[in-house]
């Protein structure tokens, strides 16, 4: 499904040359639950933003679905992105003044989605997630857990084929972290989605299938939970 | 979609209250303005125009060359008759007696009796051919026959009630004269205005004193004569102005071409040019439209500043659009529907502050001329353009820079760091020059028509009453005399034909002792006797004038001896003087105003007319001012039992006089408050979000001792140097634009440097307090809460 060769980012001041990514190496295959992780600065995040399209790359190739990214348009990118990717954020990013209802529908708008068929999909994604209740409720009288489910619901509207994580759990306590990554577990094992999050905790690095572990900007493992 | 992006922008205008409030306030209030200045500006500009093929039609008018020229509207009725039937380039001829003042008896009853003042005219059917009038009842051919009338609607109603007017009689200076027609009421936007149209054959039943010489005298000419004509071509103007050039050339002597010249002036002028008795300068127009314009640009740029500065705060919201799919094209839509139903929101709060304060406004400002909202869908249309132009002028350019930013940066919070740093230092200077401009014009126009008003006029023109008599018999004005002189609180009393001060004073050229004709005119002050003493007028040399003397006696002023250049005040004692008639100058009295302070003094003579004398002025003793009227009104009517009195203050109507410019002072009063508000509220809106923005800063900096007087200065610093730019950018150009006004005055005031330092101190103090409001609030704040997140 993803493939990236060779992978450099690095930014230059002046003389300096500084190096986030350097030289990676990855491929993920349809169905995958990985987890990247790594110290802060090891830049996990940036390797996250580049598989979602959202940074490029320096150097190096990168496949996505089969298509050379890194020869692609701007226009062609975000058309491929906004078909195949969902994002989860570490602070949700729900926006403020719409419901969970609108908030949830918002991606369905921006994919030109007629009005009835817009309806029977956020009502699934509302069954589905057990948050009929709360439709009418704008983010700011949601618990972060809430939050960040409707984040998800949200970014699984438009039926990605790739989900991508940076830190969901990051601003939840424990036990809402736990229900999130039960979550994540639960689509990729009955629906196979594929998932690539970031995290910065061991346990919650554990639901994935694999584990690949960033430092300065290099793979320095990956391991097959 | 768009349903979705109207929802949203509600809830976002809802939500961010104390922005949306500083941004629609500002927008409504500059929007109401220029409703206001639309309204006035277009009723103005309606005047006369909705007559049939108004650029045919010319008034004559015309200018007399002496040593300055001067300017009357008014005609003779040689001039009409000529014009009637001599002229090729000329349809049509009409004329017009207008502002004539009569008692009216209606049905010859005299307990509905009605003083009619200014408003009757004497004309004929060919006036009627001319403009557009609707005739209710009757036509305007039956005003071509002697003693008959035409009323308008309200004036028939105010004698006939509901009963109809028309074959009813009134009487009028003891003739019958029937009513033939009734008019429909004419509209506000006209200046040939009159309630009772008396047949133009009446004139010599009505007023039998007219010297035959008024129908066929060309020179006679008078301020009330109204004489327009209408050409097949406009192009024809000089054509016919030459033809009247001939004819005066032809019936006064080729000599009289060096005084008299006559001119066509465009019925579309006549209402502007104030030389022949406009009533709107269309310079005070573009002033306005000027203001408007930039009231609506101060808050547009407000408008701009507060949207760019206030959206980065959504920075994150525009990224995560981006990624849930939204393509620059629809965001850019959200933007300016959020402008769209900002500016809609703005303008209805605009219109419906309009109507409630136009009646105010009407009462405050146009006094006398109201404005009047004439087309309501003209106003829609103003209004769409409004919204259409604001929308697209202040949306645009935040919309642009919003929906184009990168979605990695705007995740991350700075779509816009410093970026719109520059541009938005410069409009807020922008700003402040033209707030600070404004400052200074006030300050100025204030102490300018505050002089004006105040201003010693060489007259004691305090608690001087003045009531109309009319051609009255000497015998009878005697009889008054003696009457008023026993009221308490009269002090003195004297028949004459208007005060010092008034903008029409009559005037004739001279020949001094042994001396040709003068190149310039004097001006008279008609009066009996006792004229010096009741308006305090100072003798400097020889006597006052005596009454009824079988040589008529002059008393000349300071400047008219200067004019004829003597040396001492007695040269000019005793001397003849060939003016009004053949007399002797008896004595010299300090300069007083004759005219309005807009001339300087002019020589001026004080003479006795008695047919000119047809008020009394009274000067009362201040105190007990109301009793002393009423017994004066007891004794006025005893003494003319069948006259309506009437009367007002001298002082008042000195003040008329600066009407004018007392607009122009209330006008720039309103607009620099206007203004100085607006940008206030744009100071505010800016000086919260940078606040906003440097929150982080703020609570780094007191971690590290900052003091609240500190922060306080590093917020407002930046501000005070814009206002402080403002104001030597905005100096001289306030000096220039106020130059050029005072020129337009003889007497003005001295334009000193501590004015521009007191709007210095102004526009300082009012940028300090406002940004003083955020920034303290921001520098007390607890730096922990500042620096928890992120």
């Amino acid at each position: 499904m993803l493939s990236l060769k060779n992978i450099s980012k690095y930014y230059k001041a002046g003389n300096l040359k500084t190096s986030i990514l350097n030289n990676i190496n990855l491929d993920v295959d349809a169905g995958e639950f990985v987890s990247i992780m790594g110290p802060s600065g090891s830049g996990k995040s940036t390797l996250l933003n580049i598989i979602g399209m959202l940074d490029e790359p320096t150097d190096g190739y990168h496949y996505f679905l089969n298509q050379p990214i890194h020869q692609l348009k701007e226009k062609q990118r975000q058309a491929l992105y906004k078909e195949n990717i969902g994002f989860v954020f570490q602070a949700y990013h729900l926006i403020d003044e719409l419901t969970v209802y609108e908030n949830i529908e918002t991606p369905l708008l921006y994919h030109n989605i007629k009005s009835d068929e817009r309806k029977a999909l956020v009502a699934d994604m509302l069954d589905r997630f057990q948050i009929v209740g709360k439709k009418d409720l704008f983010p700011s009288q949601l618990s972060g857990g809430q939050q960040q489910l409707v984040g998800i619901a949200r970014a699984l509207i438009v039926s990605p084929k790739l989900l991508l994580a940076d830190e969901p759990t990051g601003n939840l306590n424990s036990k809402q972290g736990d229900e999130i990554m039960e979550l994540f577990k639960k689509l990729n094992k009955e629906e196979g989605m594929t998932i690539i999050q970031v995290t910065h905790s061991e346990k919650n690095a554990e639901y994935g299938s694999r584990i690949i572990n960033l430092l300065d900007g290099t793979v320095e493992s990956s391991k097959n939970v | 979609m768009i349903k979705n992006y109207l929802k949203l922008a509600w809830r976002s205008i809802i939500k961010r209250k104390f922005y949306s409030i500083l941004n629609i306030s500002g927008l409504a209030i500059a929007i109401g303005c220029g409703i206001l200045i639309y309204l006035y500006t277009s009723y103005q500009l309606s005047f006369d125009r909705y007559h049939k093929h108004p650029e045919n039609i010319f008034r004559v008018v015309y200018e007399l060359h002496f040593e300055r020229t001067e300017y009357d509207k008014g005609s003779s009725i040689a001039a009409y008759d000529a014009l009637r039937v001599d002229s090729t380039y000329v349809q049509q001829a009409a004329v017009s007696v207008n502002n004539q003042s009569f008692i009216v008896n209606v049905n010859g009853d005299v307990n509905k009796r009605f003083k009619e003042d200014q408003n009757i005219a004497f004309t004929n059917s060919a006036w009627f051919k001319m403009f557009s009038y609707n005739w209710l009842e009757g036509n305007a051919s039956q005003l071509d026959q002697p003693n008959t009338a035409a009323l308008t609607q309200t004036q028939a109603k105010k004698y006939f009630g509901d009963a109809d007017a028309v074959g009813h009689t009134l009487e009028i200076n003891g003739q019958r004269v029937k009513v033939i027609g009734v008019l429909a009421d004419a509209p506000y936007n006209t200046d040939l205005k009159s309630d009772i149209y008396l047949s133009f054959l009446s004139i010599k039943n009505l007023q039998p004193k007219i010297e035959p010489t008024f129908y066929t005298d060309w020179g006679y000419l008078n301020r009330t004569n109204s004489l327009f004509v209408s050409l097949t071509n406009p192009a024809q103007k000089a054509t016919v102005e030459q033809q009247l050039t001939t004819l005066t050339k032809q019936r006064l002597g080729a000599g009289a071409l060096n005084y008299y010249h006559f001119k066509l002036l465009p019925l579309s002028d006549m209402h502007f040019d104030m030389r022949y008795a406009g009533k709107v300068q269309k310079p005070l127009l573009v002033m306005l439209v000027i203001i408007g314009l930039l009231i609506i640009i101060i808050a547009g740029i407000n408008y701009i500043n507060l949207v760019i500065a206030g959206q980065t705060r959504r920075s994150v919201e525009i990224g995560t659009r981006k990624i849930l799919g939204g393509s620059t094209g629809q965001l850019f839509s959200q933007f300016m529907i959020e402008s769209l139903l900002n500016v809609l929101i703005a303008i209805v709060v605009a219109v419906v502050g309009v109507i409630l304060v136009l009646p105010t406004v009407n009462q405050l400002l146009f006094d006398g001329n109201p404005v009047h909202i004439l087309s309501y869908s003209q106003m829609v249309l103003f209004l769409a353009i409004i919204l259409v132009v604001i929308t697209i002028g202040t949306g645009i350019y935040p919309a642009l820079l919003l929906s184009r930013a990168n979605i990695f940066q705007a995740l991350k919070n700075n779509v816009l760091n410093v970026k719109a740093g520059v541009s938005r230092r410069a409009l807020v200077l922008l700003q402040n020059v033209v707030a600070q401009v404004l400052i200074i014009s006030t300050i100025i126009i204030v102490m300018q028509v505050r002089f004006l008003k105040n201003t010693d006029t060489g007259f004691d023109r305090k608690f001087v009453v003045m009531v109309p008599v009319g051609d009255v018999p000497q015998t009878q004005k005697d009889l008054l005399r003696q009457r008023l002189q026993s009221i308490p609180g009269v002090q003195s009393l004297t028949f004459c034909s208007k005060g010092p001060s008034s903008d029409s004073q009559r005037g004739a050229t001279m020949k001094f002792a042994d001396r040709g004709w003068e190149k310039w005119p004097a001006r008279f002050a008609i009066g009996d006797s006792a004229y010096m003493h009741t308006f305090g007028l100072h003798l400097l040399a020889g006597r006052n004038i005596r009454s009824n003397t079988p040589i008529p006696e002059y008393v000349a002023n300071q400047t008219m001896v200067k004019m004829l250049h003597l040396k001492s005040y007695d040269e000019i004692l005793g001397k003849k003087l060939e003016i009004d008639g053949k007399g002797i100058i008896v004595g010299v009295v300090k300069d007083f105003n004759v005219r309005s302070l807009l001339e300087p003094i002019e020589p001026s003579i004080i003479l006795e007319n008695q047919y000119l004398q047809q008020n009394v002025a009274i000067k009362l003793s201040g105190s007990k001012s109301e009793t002393a009227l009423a017994a004066i009104q007891k004794e006025y009517l005893h003494t003319f039992p069948d006259q309506v009195f009437s009367y007002h203050f001298i002082d008042d109507e000195i003040a008329d006089l600066y009407k004018t410019q007392s607009l122009q002072q209330k006008l720039i009063w309103m607009a620099s408050g206007i203004a100085v508000f607006i940008s206030s509220l744009g100071l505010l809106g800016l000086i919260s979000i940078i606040t906003l923005h440097r929150t982080k800063e703020i609570g780094i900096r007191k971690v590290l001792g900052a003091s609240v007087t500190q922060i306080s200065m590093l917020l407002s610093k930046d501000f005070l140097v814009i206002v402080l730019v403002a104001m030597f950018i905005s100096s001289p150009v306030a000096w220039w634009i106020m130059h050029k006004w005072l020129e337009g005055f003889a007497y003005r005031v001295e334009v000193q440097w501590w004015i521009f330092a007191v709007a210095g101190v102004l526009a300082i103090a009012i940028a300090f307090i406002t940004v003083s409001l955020q920034s303290v609030k921001a520098a007390l704040a607890n730096p922990v809460d500042s620096l928890r997140n992120e």
